[in-house]
């Protein structure tokens, strides 16, 4: 760096090696504006992915509920008739009782199929003679394979992981535009300035490289981590 | 002569110490501004996200408040046709027409055993937090609503939240924006002291550190504001 050579047309040597870093500094910065608007690319599909998923979650839900409240409907007509059936069993009069026989075959299992699961499984009919509601709906989402299929947390985490490594690649590619800016401030100054000026260039090259490597190598390690 | 050429080197170095500074703010700003950026949109889908919760919230309590009415409506009406039906009965009695109040007490008998079993299925009339106080009064409707409302109000508090930090960080955002143009501002005018001659390098020099106060001063007031 120190005494300079003159080339062809007076350029000296020293700054066709500055123009070389510059040219290699700018590809680099290239590449880390690239890299991190790629990985932001990347979290916006991942968080509408999550997006989409939710309102595909929620759907699959009110539509669980929807079910759920239509068969306590239905349970209400079975139970209501039943009740009638009893009263009418329990009266005294023979054609009541004939009509209460013929309400237990005919009416209350055809509104036993129509109501479901609430009326069958003694499971969801509670002490007090009311419906569980809450364990029917969370049975109906057991069971929703479309429901289950979906994975919104771990799109949103996923969006999260590659957002933090954007934030962390941003701070590097500010580092190799600092880098380029002393190398250009280098290629116009002169003697020791110039010196002074290609060092801490290089230097700030060194450490955006080495602080990209570092946080592609631990976004790596992260997502092999499933994190 | 040499006087003048010592000052110069003086004013040189300090451009070259206030170009590195400034630098280095730009390249702490810029992580500010991607940070904020990355705030702003997290909490943007957060936002997004408890407003279909709120929605589904909504559409479940409408479904829920639906059957819970339509059962407390239907035992009423039910104990109200057995009552109806037992004054029938004491009436055809007094007229002594037996047979059509034995058909009445057994109809009030069938109402009476419907409304017992479909009361049950009403936490209206089960739940001690919204039955009637006294027999043949009416449920604590106000209870009831406050409490199904109480999840969907919950969501759409953190859908406001969320919404505010967005406007928040977004505001910052854009600041943080205005701030590295500020910068670059900054270092065109170091860069032009660095490279022109010693009468111009004190004007650029204090322009563009009067500048950067500015600058400085308002990312602190965004940091800590």
């Amino acid at each position: 760096l120190a005494p300079q050579g003159e080339g062809a047309g007076g350029i000296g040597r020293s700054e066709i090696w500055i123009a070389i870093a510059i040219a290699i500094v700018s590809l680099s910065t290239a590449v880390a504006a690239w890299r991190t608007s790629d990985l932001d690319s990347h979290a916006g599909d991942a968080e509408r992915e999550g997006l989409i998923q939710t309102v595909q979650s929620q759907s699959l839900t009110n539509e669980d509920w929807r079910l759920v409240y239509e068969q306590a409907a239905n349970a209400q007509r079975y139970f209501a008739s039943q009740a009638e059936a009893g009263a009418l069993a329990a009266s005294g009069n023979a054609g009541a009782r004939d009509q209460a026989q013929a309400l237990q075959d005919y009416l209350l299992p055809n509104l036993a199929l129509i109501a479901g699961q609430l009326v069958t499984n003694p499971a969801y009919l509670q002490d007090d003679g009311s419906l569980d509601l809450q364990a029917r709906f969370a049975d109906e989402q057991a069971a929703n394979q479309a429901l289950n299929a979906l994975d919104l947390e771990g799109a949103f985490a996923r969006a999260d992981r590659l957002r933090n490594q954007r934030r962390w690649l941003s701070v590097g590619a500010v580092l190799l535009v600092v880098s380029l800016f002393w190398l250009a401030l280098a290629e116009i100054s002169r003697e020791r300035a110039r010196r002074s000026a290609l060092l801490i260039g290089l230097a700030f090259y060194g450490f955006g490289l080495v602080w990209f490597a570092v946080v592609e190598l631990g976004a790596l390690a992260a997502a092999r981590g499933g994190v | 002569l040499i006087e003048n050429q010592v000052v110069s080197v003086r004013w040189r170095r300090l451009a070259v110490i206030l170009t590195m500074a400034s630098t280095v703010s730009a390249a702490v700003i810029a992580g500010l501004q991607a940070d904020a950026n990355i705030r702003s949109e997290t909490a943007n889908r957060e936002s997004q996200y408890f407003a279909i919760l709120a929605s589904g919230e909504l559409y479940r309590q409408g479904l829920a408040t639906d059957y819970e009415f339509r059962t407390l409506t239907l035992a009423v009406k039910d104990a109200q046709e057995a009552t109806l039906l037992q004054l029938t009965a004491l009436e055809q009695e007094n007229r002594s027409e037996e047979d059509a109040a034995a058909l009445s007490r057994l109809r009030a008998t069938l109402a009476e055993a419907r409304a017992e079993r479909v009361g049950q299925l009403s936490v209206l009339l089960t739940d001690p937090a919204y039955m009637p106080a006294e027999e043949g009064g009416t449920p604590n409707m106000q209870a009831y609503l406050d409490s199904t409302f109480q999840e969907a109000n919950r969501l759409v508090s953190l859908q406001n939240d969320a919404a505010d930090a967005y406007r928040q960080w977004n505001q910052k955002s854009d600041a943080y924006v205005a701030v590295l143009a500020m910068i670059a501002m900054v270092l065109t005018l170091y860069g032009l002291a660095q490279a022109s001659s010693e009468r111009m390098q004190l004007p650029f020099l204090t322009l563009g550190s009067f500048i950067l106060g500015l600058a400085l001063f308002w990312t602190a007031s965004l940091l800590f504001g």
